[in-house]
């Protein structure tokens, strides 16, 4: 318990830090740090509509660039090493790499009010570096929780983020963090899971609060628009409710389920339904209706959600959509011409209210599929850099 | 479109006028009297009723927007120091509120407009049955304001010329009267079947209610989406239309030329794409750079739109 103490005493200085971003000393501290967050900073625009865009890594090289999809263009940032994985979080791309994490701001993103949204626009750039091994991040739209390998969890405060005002991060363990499988942010707070499976809300008091249930052999955290989900050896688990009543709702598979661990949990957006690939089969979680439903496609490679649909790529090219409710398969199109390669990172599937991407670095491309017009494929983007990796920002 | 929607210095305006005041050798020097206005709606409508008795300070800058602009820490120091500071109140200015509630607890008077206006609530959205803030799209409610203004800028700054605050807020209450007047004569030479809005601002509930208009709201598809529209791209769009019967939309789209294209060509709708003037004045010089020029473009835009054959 003294490294989540720790933990809670860091989320504490994190909180400070926010309250000083209004920069001034005779007001008193904001009661909430949420406040300051959403602001236009120096540089961006407002615009009408969400702007798109993809952040397009060449694993190899670590060839960096963002794509704006409304315009076509591409904007190369730079090489920045062998990259092994990407994550986004709707504006901010972070580069794994052996080293330390590269965070790319793709330069879009929107802001939700709930009765109207804010998009914003601003100039594709590095937005900073973590100096160590990265295990892995998981954002929301305040903070990015970043498990380093030296078993801390660092705090990346998104809006400083955004001003380039990285310095030296939050870290939510003043000693060594050990036994967490995943960390996710949570309401002001954190959410973590230990190897042993059990889970624990630290909030910006600094209390930890066990959580009843468990979550063995968590598979990753994903944030959707109220809740956080894990994913779990014997199903998921969704943490929601309020920052000081947190509830974890355990949502096991019904009777059979999967063979092997499922991947990560991929969705539109920030939907609640959300679909993981375990060897042949798809697994789709509704976190809403609490159930899980599977359908076997063989060969899958990527999958993920989308109005009713599973969006699933197979390994002979071709990417098909499956109805969530009775698992028949109502479309396909053949997208890659000789077939999604084995010896490369499996393509994404990432999914806007609109439109899905695909990327195929082989073609140097990236497929824009309208997936409810029968996914017509809408446009070819032609790219620069060999997208083996992808995330999409701007929404 | 966003073209429309720059924000007027006010504060420069207030510093000329605290300037030649000072001239004037009145000996009630502008300067002596701060109000700060969170809003540059709201800050136009102050401005016109103290004129050049008080020196008006508004936080929302140019190309902000009401529900989140920051304060840089100058504002926030005028705030605590103001002899009072008017905003809206109903939750509009998300990211001011609580400079606004930290300057009240040290005892800085504090005017919340949205108190005094009868507000009426979100009728659709997520904020349903919450209060709509965007009063000021209701010629009838500013004067309301007008009054909650004049009284709390006597109440609460003393000293103040009170006989010329008096004249300003009469001669702006006129003044708003006939605006009211010529958009209810405006509008109500629209045929009952045009009176229909489709939109995808939520701002248009109060002049909707005031001169009978239905709102009618709208999905409107993406840049990213005209890049290469189908039909079902824009079938939600195309139908709200065709259901409305109206020959005009009043949207906000980064691509409204591309839209009404892309309506025409892959919907058959055949429709104007018309911008209006919603969270924020417009820029000095446009025809929106005042709340009642604001006012007086939003009528000639959605009376020339709504009444195209």
């Amino acid at each position: 318990m003294t490294a989540l103490r720790m933990a809670a005493t860091a989320l504490m200085a994190l909180t400070t830090t926010l309250g000083g971003c209004a920069g001034n000393d005779a007001v008193p501290p904001p009661t909430s740090p949420v406040d300051d967050r959403e602001n236009t900073p120096a540089g961006a625009r407002e615009l009408d509509d969400p702007l798109t865009r993809l952040v397009l890594v060449e694993p190899g090289s670590g060839a960096t660039a963002v794509y704006d999809v409304v315009d076509e263009t591409e904007m190369r940032l730079g090489d920045f090493a062998p990259v092994d994985a990407l994550t986004g979080d709707g504006r901010f791309g972070y580069l794994r790499a052996r080293g330390g994490l590269t965070i790319v701001d793709a330069g879009a993103w929107t802001v939700d009010h709930g009765d109207h949204k804010h998009y914003y626009a601003a100039q594709p750039t590095v937005a900073g570096t973590v100096d160590k091994p990265v295990e892995s991040v998981t954002a929301d739209r305040a903070v990015a929780a970043i498990r380093t390998a030296d078993g801390r969890i660092d705090l990346l405060d998104r809006e400083r983020l955004g001003r380039r005002d990285v310095g030296a991060p939050d870290t939510a363990s003043g000693g060594e963090l050990t036994g967490i499988a995943e960390a996710a942010p949570y309401g002001k707070g954190l959410l973590i899971v230990t190897e042993t499976g059990q889970l624990q809300v630290v909030d910006d008091k600094g209390a930890v609060r066990p959580l009843p249930g468990e979550c063995p052999a968590a598979t990753g955290a994903t944030v959707i628009r109220r809740a956080v989900i894990v994913g779990c050896r014997d199903g998921a688990v969704r943490v929601g409710g309020s920052d000081t009543d947190p509830v974890a709702t355990r949502i096991p598979f019904s009777d059979n389920g999967p063979d092997e661990a499922i991947g990560p949990l991929e969705r539109r957006d920030r939907d609640g339904v959300l679909a993981a690939i375990a060897g042949d089969e798809v697994w789709v979680l509704d976190s809403g209706q609490r159930s899980w439903s599977s359908m076997t496609v063989p060969g899958v490679v990527a999958a993920s959600t989308a109005d009713g649909l599973v969006l699933a790529l197979t390994r002979d090219g071709v990417l098909r959509a499956v109805n969530t409710a009775d698992g028949t398969e109502t479309a396909g199109i053949a997208l890659f011409p000789t077939g999604v390669p084995a010896d490369r990172p499996a393509p994404v599937i990432a999914v806007d209210p609109e439109r899905a991407y695909v990327n195929d670095a082989a073609a140097q491309a990236v497929y824009e599929i309208d997936y409810s017009s029968g996914l017509r494929l809408a446009r070819t983007l032609r790219t620069v850099v060999e997208p083996g990796l992808m995330v999409e920002a701007g929404r | 479109m966003r073209s429309m929607q720059r924000r007027v210095p006010l504060v420069f305006v207030a510093g000329l006028v605290a300037w030649l005041c000072g001239c004037g050798g009145t000996g009630s020097h502008a300067a002596d009297h701060e109000i700060v206005v969170t809003t540059n709606v709201l800050g136009d409508i102050v401005q016109n009723i103290v004129g050049d008795t008080a020196s008006v300070w508004v936080l929302m800058k140019p190309n902000a927007d009401p529900h989140s602009f920051s304060l840089s820490a100058q504002d926030a120091a005028s705030i605590t120091r103001a002899d009072l500071i008017v905003y809206n109140g109903l939750g509009l200015e998300e990211s001011v509120q609580r400079h606004v509630d930290s300057a009240a607890d040290s005892g800085v008077p504090t005017l919340a407009v949205g108190d005094h206006i009868d507000p009426i609530p979100y009728v659709a959205g997520d904020g349903e049955g919450n209060p709509d803030p965007h009063f000021w799209m209701d010629p009838d409610r500013m004067l309301a304001a007008v009054d909650a203004i004049d009284k709390a800028v006597r109440e609460h700054i003393s000293g103040l010329d009170v006989e010329q605050v008096g004249a300003n807020a009469d001669r702006y209450r006129e003044q708003l009267r006939q605006l009211s007047d010529q958009m209810t004569d405006r509008f109500g030479a629209l045929p009952a079947d045009r009176r229909k809005l489709v939109t995808n601002h939520h701002v248009l509930g109060y002049l909707a209610a005031r001169y009978e208009f239905t709102v009618v709201g709208a999905v409107v598809p993406s840049g990213t989406t005209l890049a290469s529209p189908s039909s079902s791209d824009l079938e939600s769009l195309a139908a709200t239309i065709r259901g409305a019967g109206v020959p005009a939309i009043f949207v906000d789209s980064s691509q409204p030329d591309r839209l009404a294209r892309a309506l025409a060509e892959h919907a058959g709708v055949d429709v104007d794409v018309v911008a209006l003037y919603t969270e924020s004045l417009g820029e000095p010089g446009s025809s929106g750079a005042t709340y009642v020029d604001m006012m007086r473009a939003n009528t000639d835009a959605i009376v020339t739109g709504l009444a195209a054959h």
